[in-house]
């Protein structure tokens, strides 16, 4: 090969490793790297959350396992009030069992994986440049903001060497940080031969009945904020009545619609709006049934959305023959 | 099984009658009342603020009682025991005394939290406790913004209320 022919490969291998470089180091790979990373590695170690309110804040510590590819285990060791809660997600089903209880109850399913492209068309991914350390470990930094204004925004940090996600800052729709989510140490690939039986899903026998039968047809609203999907409605028990909860997400951000008759709702209830720090919520009776709208968002937008809840109309009068 | 029926057993499971279950925390809830339990909201929060109440007693270890709180136990177990003649009603009574008083000595002590934790308290607060908690629990559920149960949220919407209400 010619000399000038040597050239020219050698600066198109740098041009071409410049550019896998940098795609690498887009948002978007970064953060399919993280969920990948998931299946890829086991883990183990303690995650320290810290929930902030305008007065005070809740710390929770908490054991953490996962074993690759979908299955992780969380106790939580604080606060006292959900002190020995172990959390135990496999695949696409959690569930949650108290201390002190003997049966799992079954938990709301978190947002699928599949919310990756959703999450893609509603929200920006940049990477800030430089590393920052976490557990002792050298993390890039993800950034998720808004493309429509109004919802929340999200902090990564991501493991260069596994791509794990070691620390999560999340801020409500008004930029204002709501929970601080960060491993204190991590043990990356351990032995976990000694823990593999408390990673096992509970056996129906040890799952608390969910009543399944809703007895109304819920009201989807006509309404729903720009980005948002439906992601099905799932039934939850309120008392001695079956509420249903229709769920909604942006690929980032949730909403959650509950509808269930008036009945189960005492009189004192606070019906109103009301600003909870990490979602905005809206209670109110109509008719026979009773609503409660619940979102980290703008609460024009969540206004919106309830007003848009109209119930079915009344059945026509029969005519006489 | 109705509520009431519930909360009764509900108290005789957080402070058993008998010293070796109480010591060991092994008081067995009841068939009947965990059926119940699975259906109400109400009475599972309950249950989790009496045994929330019990470990922060035990927390509290063995400090001495104020001077004044002794003749008040004695003045409230005498005036149950003229309003109630049963035997077992009695005995319950003084169980709900013995932990009326207890609470109480709690407060003296610093516990604060649980003025903002208590297991009663207005309608309102029952509201919270069995119609809003649950929803907001299951709201960050889904969105996956634990930590916290259906006990902190109720105190996270009390909270919220209470400043509302501030001029």
């Amino acid at each position: 090969m010619s000399r000038p022919a040597r050239i020219l490969l050698i600066a198109v291998t740098l041009i071409v490793a410049a550019v896998v470089a940098q795609a690498a180091s887009t948002g978007p790979e970064l953060l399919r790297r993280s969920q990948q990373a998931e299946r890829a590695h086991s883990y183990r170690g303690t995650r320290v959350s810290r929930m902030f309110f305008p007065r005070y804040s809740i710390t929770a510590v908490a054991g953490v396992v996962h074993q690759r590819p979908a299955t992780t285990r969380v106790e939580y060791r604080s606060p006292s009030s959900i002190e020995g809660t172990v959390v135990l997600q496999v695949g696409a089903q959690r569930w949650r069992r108290a201390s002190g209880d003997r049966l799992w109850q079954r938990a709301a399913a978190p947002p699928e994986p599949e919310a990756f492209d959703l999450l893609l068309r509603n929200y920006d991914l940049r990477v800030s440049p430089g590393t920052q350390p976490v557990a002792q470990r050298d993390c890039s930094l993800l950034l998720i903001d808004p493309r429509h204004k109004g919802n929340p925004s999200k902090r990564m940090w991501i493991d260069r060497a596994t791509g794990l996600v070691l620390r999560t800052e999340l801020l409500n729709w008004k930029q204002q940080h709501i929970s601080i989510s960060a491993f204190r140490d991590i043990e990356v690939n351990p032995n976990l031969t000694g823990v593999l039986p408390s990673l096992a899903p509970p056996r129906q026998a040890q799952i608390a009945p969910r009543r399944t039968a809703l007895g109304f047809q819920p009201i989807p609203p006509r309404y729903i904020p720009p980005g948002y999907v439906s992601r099905g409605t799932d039934p939850m028990t309120l008392g001695k009545f079956t509420a249903a909860h229709l769920r909604y997400t942006d690929g980032l951000n949730t909403i959650s619609l509950f509808q269930a008759p008036g009945q189960a709702f005492a009189d004192e209830t606070p019906f109103g709006s009301m600003e909870l720090s990490f979602t905005q919520v809206i209670m109110w009776r109509r008719g026979d049934m009773a609503f409660a709208i619940m979102g980290d968002i703008d609460p024009a937008e969540l206004r919106k959305m309830a007003d848009s809840i109209a119930p079915p109309a009344p059945p026509r009068a029969r005519m006489s023959p | 099984m109705n509520c009431e029926h519930a909360r009764r057993l509900a108290n005789q499971v957080t402070w058993p009658a008998s010293e070796t279950a109480a010591a060991q925390d092994v008081a067995e809830i009841p068939a009947d009342l965990e059926e119940h339990l699975w259906s109400c909201p109400a009475c599972r929060t309950e249950l989790t603020e009496l045994r929330a109440l019990r470990c922060r007693l035990r927390a509290l270890g063995n400090r001495p009682a104020p001077d004044h709180l002794a003749p008040r136990i004695v003045s409230a177990i005498r005036l149950d025991h003229r309003r109630h003649a049963s035997a077992r009603r009695s005995a319950l009574h003084l169980r709900r005394a013995l932990a009326a008083a207890a609470a109480a000595a709690a407060i003296a002590a610093g516990g604060a939290y649980l003025v903002t934790h208590r297991a009663s308290g207005t309608g309102a607060d029952r509201a919270v406790s069995a119609n809003v908690a649950p929803l907001v629990t299951e709201y960050a559920d889904f969105r996956g913004a634990q930590p916290f149960g259906d006990r902190d949220a109720a105190a996270i919407v009390r909270a919220r209320m209470k400043e509302r209400k501030r001029p």
